[in-house]
């Protein structure tokens, strides 16, 4: 029994000590993806000539909680954006860690000083779309890009980023499953900055047909929808529409008895109409 | 007796004591040896597996134990040897200990979850590759080829973790809240056993009651409540407010949610919009209530106000759903279990009242995770499979220990048939205003403990004013919470970030690649959604501010 332990333990720190413990880029990629930093670590400095190698590197070094070093994760993400040879998915990686890394760090400035202050971050995220114009991640370097343009007060700025914002929406070119976090942040920022909801319930119903992942925002998204035809832009027709929409995909819903009530009451204002008439 | 002879049979003695300690270190090693081995040692070719929880309550060991026994009787007839050891951990110690267990890289294969989403994220095997297929523990049931996922109430929603797209812990009940009532008791002090409908009836029962503990000289509680942890305290005022302001939930929604927004609230309450009597009239109602609780009730915790009910000291506990059976089964009269009553015409407050807020949508809890370091993954996915299909739900949570169970199409029998989910009028419940974390809803909850024990004539007033008072905290605390926000945002673009990379190996097989990409827009909507929060508790901070400066403050 205790032979057999012996025997394992060797054959483990050989297996180890001689590298033959997953190899491959692959599971490099996975070990990292799951969130096992060391092992990832690991993996990537036996295999540092690889680029993928020096991406889960970079990244390891700005996320890994307990070795984390942030001016050295944006070090070695820098380098790789500024890389040209680099196969184009590990620079879109690299490159879009590296410009929302250096957004998030800039609001944090009593944490992380000026570390980020010299970053061009339209740069770094327009060289993204520019690059790789019909993927996912073009779609995400936009988003991160106009969660800022959209946040400030500078009008001017604002409806650039909203006109923006649409001419990517509607020429995009890749699947438009993609465009749905773009016009999730479209609806929120057309009522903050604008109150002008005929926009927000246009984006929230193509976020709502292209499929809202998380259940419980897909019902909320719903709802809200047709809450804006029927308080804001006073359609009632549009409105009952979409409540019936609502009952008939969520019947069990926590906010089914309200729908059912707004039915309701557009019935009896529809009726009241009629007998002034 | 010689002093040799005295010495001889102290040394006889040590001797003994000695062989003995050594005989139960021995006997404990042993011990430890074979629970750690899991039983294998005892019997090689069997599988154990371990489930742990906190629940002490009545029948729901009762109800696992039963299920375990299927669950073995059914891997026996595979030709599998299974055991699966139950164990509990009462609730104060819990946390420390499932934290414990998950860093030591010892806990059991199938376990309840607490602690953060973090430590969720960190610890346990994501089950977002199992949920969308059907359990394969409901085949001749109605759900038989339904995603395991949409077999519950509330399609798992519950257990979405959305800040890392993943769903790590599986629900097993539902639950509302009801008055308990001592019928012997009730008859006694009033002359009937029916149970009060509208909040004027249950205050005169009450009134009755006191007055029947005079005659009788008996100390005689009418309301019983949970006062240390401010639970029942907190649920009376969370209802009464909401049957009163549920409307506001139509019209002070806005951008940030779909049910009432607190700057919408309060500037309406700045701007003279909303009447500041309505809004306060549930302090007074509570003011009411609480005339009726015992003295000490704040210093009164579950299990002692339990007792008391047993004891037939109490009219009235109104109480969560999970601890009906316990109060029904251990109380040596007939309880009776209604739900809390409404406003009814016959109250000053009448003119607010809006409906009883509905119980549909509720949602679904107590949630089993498996660990990473679980050594029995698929045994352990088995077993949870097991104990959350439908008829097995069902026989824990209905026939053992009277709970709703979490999933769809259960039959509500005996006293579910009391506790099951109601319409009432279709009002959705609506959450108080006058706290923004932890720290404001403790203090706002001392308000009104003052307000009850001073039997101060112009409750709403005062708990205005102590809540003008506290403004500063409850900026502070939201303040607090922005930050959190922004920490969480850096969390958020390490999960996309690492979702990215997987993606990038090559030999993905589909099913891997659409579940990453899911995760991704999961991820990216959860982004979109803390920005969403940020820009509200923002919105709040000023309209807060604005406040207590028309406030003179």
């Amino acid at each position: 029994m205790m032979g057999k332990l012996i025997l394992q333990f060797t054959l483990l720190v050989c297996f180890e000590a001689f590298g033959f413990a997953g190899n491959t880029v692959g599971d490099m990629l996975v070990a990292y993806g799951n969130g096992n930093y060391s092992k990832a670590r690991r993996m990537a400095e036996r295999i540092s000539d690889k680029p993928e190698a020096r991406l889960v590197t970079a990244l390891c070094l700005a996320f890994d909680p307990v070795k984390q070093d942030m001016p050295g994760g944006m070090a070695a993400l820098k380098k790789l954006y500024l890389n040209k040879s680099l196969s184009i998915p590990v620079w879109t990686q690299a490159a879009l860690t590296y410009g929302r890394l250096a957004q998030l760090i800039r609001e944090r400035k009593e944490l992380y000083g000026n570390l980020a202050s010299g970053v061009n971050t339209h740069a770094v995220f327009q060289a993204v779309i520019n690059k790789t114009p019909k993927s996912r991640e073009a779609c995400t370097a936009l988003l991160f890009e106009l969660t800022e343009e959209l946040a400030g007060s500078d009008q001017m700025k604002i409806k650039s980023a909203f006109n923006r914002l649409e001419n990517f929406c509607s020429n995009f070119e890749g699947r438009r499953e993609y465009l749905l976090p773009l016009h999730l942040l479209a609806d929120q920022r057309y009522i903050s900055l604008k109150q002008d909801f005929s926009s927000a319930v246009k984006h929230l119903k193509k976020a709502y047909e292209l499929g809202i992942a998380n259940p419980r925002d897909a019902e909320i998204v719903l709802y809200r929808i047709g809450r804006i035809y029927d308080l804001k832009l006073n359609d009632k027709r549009e409105a009952a529409k979409y409540y019936h929409k609502f009952l008939l995909n969520y019947p069990e819903s926590g906010y089914a008895p309200d729908v059912r009530r707004f039915i309701e009451n557009l019935k009896r204002r529809k009726k009241d109409n009629h007998e002034q008439k | 007796m010689s002093k040799n002879n005295i010495d001889d049979s102290k040394n006889w003695f040590q001797n003994i004591g000695l062989i003995l300690a050594g005989l139960f270190y021995l006997v404990a090693c042993v011990i430890v040896f074979v629970n750690n081995s899991g039983g294998k040692l005892l019997a090689p070719s069997q599988k154990t597996i371990t489930f742990a929880h906190w629940n002490l309550e009545d029948g729901f060991r009762e109800g696992y134990a039963e299920a375990i026994q299927r669950f073995e009787d059914y891997k026996a007839k595979q030709g599998q040897k299974v055991k699966v050891i139950q164990t509990t951990v009462p609730f104060r110690g819990y946390p420390q200990w499932f934290l414990t267990q998950l860093i030591g890289g010892t806990p059991a294969d199938v376990i309840k979850l607490s602690g953060s989403s973090e430590q969720h994220n960190q610890y346990f095997v994501p089950l977002s590759a199992y949920i969308g297929k059907p359990n394969p523990f409901n085949r001749g049931t109605p759900f038989e080829s339904v995603p395991w996922k949409d077999t519950f109430l509330d399609n798992m929603n519950g257990g979405l973790n959305a800040d890392y797209g993943e769903y790590y812990g599986i629900g097993i009940n539902s639950a509302t809240y009801r008055v308990y009532v001592n019928l012997d008791l009730l008859e006694k002090a009033t002359g009937s056993r029916k149970m009060p409908d509208t909040l004027t009836e249950w205050l005169t029962v009450c009134e009755k009651l006191k007055e029947y503990g005079e005659k009788i000289g008996k100390p005689i509680i009418p309301i019983g409540v949970r006062g240390f942890d401010k639970r029942t305290l907190n649920y009376l005022f969370y209802y009464y407010f909401s049957q009163m302001n549920s409307d506001l939930n139509e019209d002070m929604s806005g951008n940030c949610s779909p049910r009432a927004e607190n700057a919408k609230i309060f500037e309406a309450l700045a701007g003279n919009r909303l009447s500041r009597e309505k809004i306060l009239a549930a302090a007074d109602i509570i003011k009411q209530i609480g005339q009726y609780f015992c003295k000490g009730f704040t210093a009164t915790d579950q299990e002692q106000t339990k007792f008391l009910f047993f004891a037939g000291n109490v009219g009235f506990f109104p109480e969560g759903t999970w601890n009906a059976y316990s109060m029904v089964k251990n109380s040596p009269f007939e309880v009776g279990i209604a739900e809390i009553p409404v406003i009814g015409d016959d109250h000053e407050y009448s003119k607010y009242f809006v409906g009883r807020p509905t119980e549909q949508g509720l949602g679904v809890g107590g949630l089993f995770g498996i660990p990473k370091a679980s050594k029995n993954f698929s045994m352990a996915l088995e077993f949870l499979q097991f104990t959350t299909s439908w008829k097995i739900n069902q026989m824990i949570m209905a026939d053992y220990c009277k709970w709703l169970p979490a999933v769809k199409k259960a039959e509500y029998k005996g006293i579910l048939k009391y506790c099951q989910p109601q319409l009432g009028s279709g009002q959705r419940m609506i959450c108080p205003p006058f706290y923004a974390s932890i720290g404001t809803w403790r203090k706002m909850l001392e308000s009104l403990e003052t307000i009850i024990i001073n039997n101060e004539n112009e409750a709403g007033k005062i708990f205005w004013r102590d809540f003008i008072e506290r403004i500063p905290l409850e900026i502070e605390e939201i303040e607090d919470t922005i930050t959190a926000t922004r920490r969480t945002m850096l969390s958020i673009e390490k999960q996309r970030s690492a979702i990215a990379v997987a993606g990038l190996v090559t030999d993905l097989q589909a099913e891997a690649e659409k579940r990453l990409e899911n995760r991704y827009e999961l991820i990216l909507e959860s982004l979109i959604s803390s920005y969403r929060n940020m820009a509200c508790y923002r919105e709040t901070i000023t309209i807060l501010r604005k406040l207590r400066k028309k406030e003179g403050k």
